[in-house]
């Protein structure tokens, strides 16, 4: 049917008594038949690939891009984007899957926040027999790979077989204003020690020493990131993150992470009224030469270097022991997923191939962004001296094995107990021993519930 | 036959405003109650669990302690705008003021703004460099001036003088309708007797106006109650969980943490709070009675 002959019908519904139109509206415009049916005749016997992302701005840009290049190499494919935003997505793709007509390829999102509940509930495919096919197992490093593992029940996280294949990667570390550094004469810091001692120098001259928008909550747990990526063990924060149950978060490493937060927060380092700033707010004042350092993730950098050029450049916290590798909190972002109502999941998977391929993440790169590939000298010239410094420094926590997943990954309940809690820490509200076992109980309860 | 016509009429009127309420309020109402009786995720089956949901919400902390904000918020979204409302209209129907009606809707415009609006403005009026402190500075109170919303001690009462705000126009409005009903003869005859201005507004005034001030009160007590836009814009229940109230916890459990059930119990103790304290409310008021 014609869009205006459907118009016309509408409107000609529209006319009857309003009881009579609420009724007919809903099965005239509304349904109009089968969703199914209308597919297949927009594609005229074409197939479709239904695919939801929660992506926005230029990646989605990129995305979009990459799919009609899909297209254009198979005229028989038309691909169909669900785009929904970031916030509200995790709740509509939950809908869309649950429903009659659920998509065949969805981006979904690390760990408990949104993967974990739909292979539980036996939503999405576990792709190793494409994964061995493509060569998906092969393509990343493990420490980025296995942030994409689940148990085929979908009760163990980080292990078993391969659910999502990543294209897009994010890096938490410090940014900083090139041009105060140099007045406060601090070189960038070689040691969790200098930084500090960087931080004591900035707020003795006057300056702001960490800008940060925390009206959000989770930004305290990024900081404390940036501490307990190298006060804690490989072991310690991969096993809060994948359930392992003898690691606790009253380890003795993240109590001194959460003491040296609340005393950074006491010797006046952190940006008064962060509590009721938003990181956009947080962000913006950084580029107004506010703060000396922005500790935040990578997700940002373009916005940071369009602004301020070579003006702001980027570090991963220093390791205590000088020399040591740098270790960091990152992801491999969001995974390509393919569902199990999916009829065509062949073809779903040679897609997923072509959207993640090396030729995606050169675009990627090349636009300021980071790839889950390990690139070597294959690299695209970088935009800005910015994202060279960001990217260099994803490709060496990935080459060093030295890449750890974000803690949050580690419950779907980050909202309700371990942001606000690490606010509280921060703010020496709460006491870390307290606070901490307060969120280690909400682990365990969670823990308990699968 | 006749009789029984009767006896149906009133129903029949009765029925189109049925016919909205049952599916929009009746059944979803039912439903929730049925879901805060399982654990369900909004995916896999659901488990009967029976009184589990309400075991938890009870004996959870950060739920009484939702409950206890939304307690305080009652004083700043209810009492105080009926306290601070009682004179202010009281006062405009003595004094003739050029310019009166135009102040009446000045004072009622907070009620027509979108509460996200409220939200963002006061948001940027109490922030750290904001106007507020501006003003503090300016009057020499540096020592005054803090992050109200996001200070562990102010972000709380800070929020409730923004809905005291929001909600005084409300009721300026309902009071001076009402007190346009009370007749003058009354305030004449209070006259005659000698009372003065405190006496008259105990003995006419104030009794005059107890079907105003109930509607007000119910009115307000509600929105504070199920406050949450308000909360959502301007402080998401932070910082730590200073400002959490109940529409926080039940929006994030049903909706971002896949715990349907535990929201939906939460919902439901929060149905009966807000049914039992609007029948207390109408309870005194039909009570005072003359």
């Amino acid at each position: 049917m014609s869009l205006t002959a459907r118009a016309q019908r509408c409107s000609a519904l529209r006319s009857l008594t309003a009881a009579l139109v609420i009724a007919a509206l809903s099965v005239g415009c509304g349904s109009n038949g089968s969703d199914k049916q209308g597919r297949e005749a927009a594609a005229g016997g074409r197939h479709v690939l239904e695919v939801w992302t929660p992506e926005s701005g230029s990646r989605l840009q990129l995305v979009q891009q990459r799919a009609d290049q899909f297209s254009a190499a198979h005229p028989d494919v038309k691909i169909n984007f669900t785009i929904r935003d970031f916030g509200s997505y995790p709740a509509q793709l939950k809908l869309a899957l649950a429903s009659d007509n659920p998509p065949d390829v969805a981006i979904g999102n690390l760990g408990w926040s949104l993967d974990g509940p739909l292979i539980r509930a036996g939503l999405l495919r576990a792709l190793d027999p494409w994964a061995a096919h493509y060569g998906w197992d092969k393509r990343y490093p493990e420490v980025a790979q296995r942030q994409m593992r689940f148990s085929t029940d979908g009760k163990q996280f980080g292990r078993g077989p391969i659910f999502g294949i990543p294209y897009a990667a994010d890096v938490i570390g410090w940014f900083y204003n090139v041009g105060k550094l140099k007045t406060l004469n601090i070189g960038v810091p070689a040691t969790l020690d200098e930084l500090e001692a960087a931080l004591a120098t900035a707020r003795k001259a006057g300056e702001v020493p960490i800008m940060l928008g925390n009206k959000s909550q989770w930004p305290s747990l990024h900081l404390f990131y940036l501490v307990s990526d190298n006060l804690a063990s490989d072991r310690e924060i991969n096993g809060i993150v994948f359930g392992d149950r003898s690691v606790q978060w009253t380890a003795p490493s993240f109590v001194a992470s959460g003491r040296k937060l609340a005393q950074w927060n006491a010797l006046g380092y952190i940006a008064p009224g962060a509590n009721s700033m938003s990181p956009d707010d947080a962000l913006a004042r950084f580029v107004r030469g506010a703060g000396v350092f922005l500790p935040t993730g990578s997700w940002n950098a373009a916005e940071l270097s369009a602004s301020m050029g070579d003006k702001v450049a980027f570090f991963l916290t220093p390791p205590v022991r000088k020399g040591d590798p740098s270790r960091a909190t990152g992801s491999v972002g969001y995974g390509w997923h393919i569902t199990t109502a999916s009829q065509q999941a062949d073809l779903a998977a040679e897609f997923i191939d072509f959207m993640t391929q090396e030729a995606f993440a050169i675009q990627l790169v090349a636009g300021g962004d980071l790839s889950p590939l390990d690139m070597g000298d294959r690299a695209p010239r970088m935009p800005s001296r910015l994202a060279g410094e960001i990217f260099a420094a994803w490709q060496s926590v990935l080459a060093n094995g030295t890449l750890l997943p974000y803690l949050e990954f580690s419950a779907p309940n980050g909202a309700e107990v371990l942001y606000p809690t690490m606010q509280s820490i921060l703010a020496g509200h709460e006491t870390p021993e307290r606070g901490l076992a307060l969120i280690e109980q909400s682990r365990q309860k969670f823990l308990d519930s699968l | 036959m006749n009789g029984r016509g009767r006896t149906a009429l009133p129903y029949l009127y009765l029925l189109p405003a049925f016919l909205f309420f049952t599916p929009f309020v009746l059944v979803p109402f039912v439903h929730t109650l049925g879901l805060s009786f399982y654990d369900w995720d909004g995916l896999t089956r659901a488990t009967f669990t029976g009184f589990a949901n309400y075991r938890e919400a009870f004996e959870s902390a950060l739920v009484r302690s939702a409950f206890g904000h939304a307690l305080v918020l009652i004083f700043f979204f209810g009492v105080l705008p009926v306290l601070l409302a009682l004179p202010l209209a009281v006062s405009s129907t003595r004094a003739r003021v050029p310019g009166g009606n135009a102040l009446r809707t000045v004072i009622f415009l907070p009620q027509a703004i979108s509460t996200v609006v409220v939200g963002v403005s006061w948001g940027w009026i109490l922030a750290l460099d904001g106007p507020l402190n501006a003003g503090l500075h300016a009057l020499g109170l540096e020592w005054a001036a803090v992050d109200w919303l996001g200070s562990f001690t102010w972000a709380l009462p800070s929020l409730g003088l923004v809905g005291t705000w929001t909600l005084i126009g409300l009721c300026v409005t309902l009071f001076f309708a009402g007190l346009q009903q009370i007749p003058g003869s009354l305030y004449d005859a209070a006259a005659v007797d000698g009372a003065g201005r405190w006496r008259e507004f105990l003995a006419v005034t104030l009794p005059g106006l107890k079907g105003p001030i109930t509607v007000a009160l119910t009115v307000t007590v509600i929105s504070a109650l199920r406050a949450f836009d308000l909360v959502f814009v301007t402080t998401r229940g932070g910082p730590g969980t200073q400002t959490v109230v109940p529409g926080i916890l039940i929006y994030r459990r049903a909706f971002e943490d896949g715990r349907l059930g535990s929201g939906a119990a939460i919902a439901v103790v929060l149905s009966i709070v807000v049914f039992a304290v609007t029948f207390l409310i109408n309870r005194i008021a039909d009570r005072r009675a003359p």
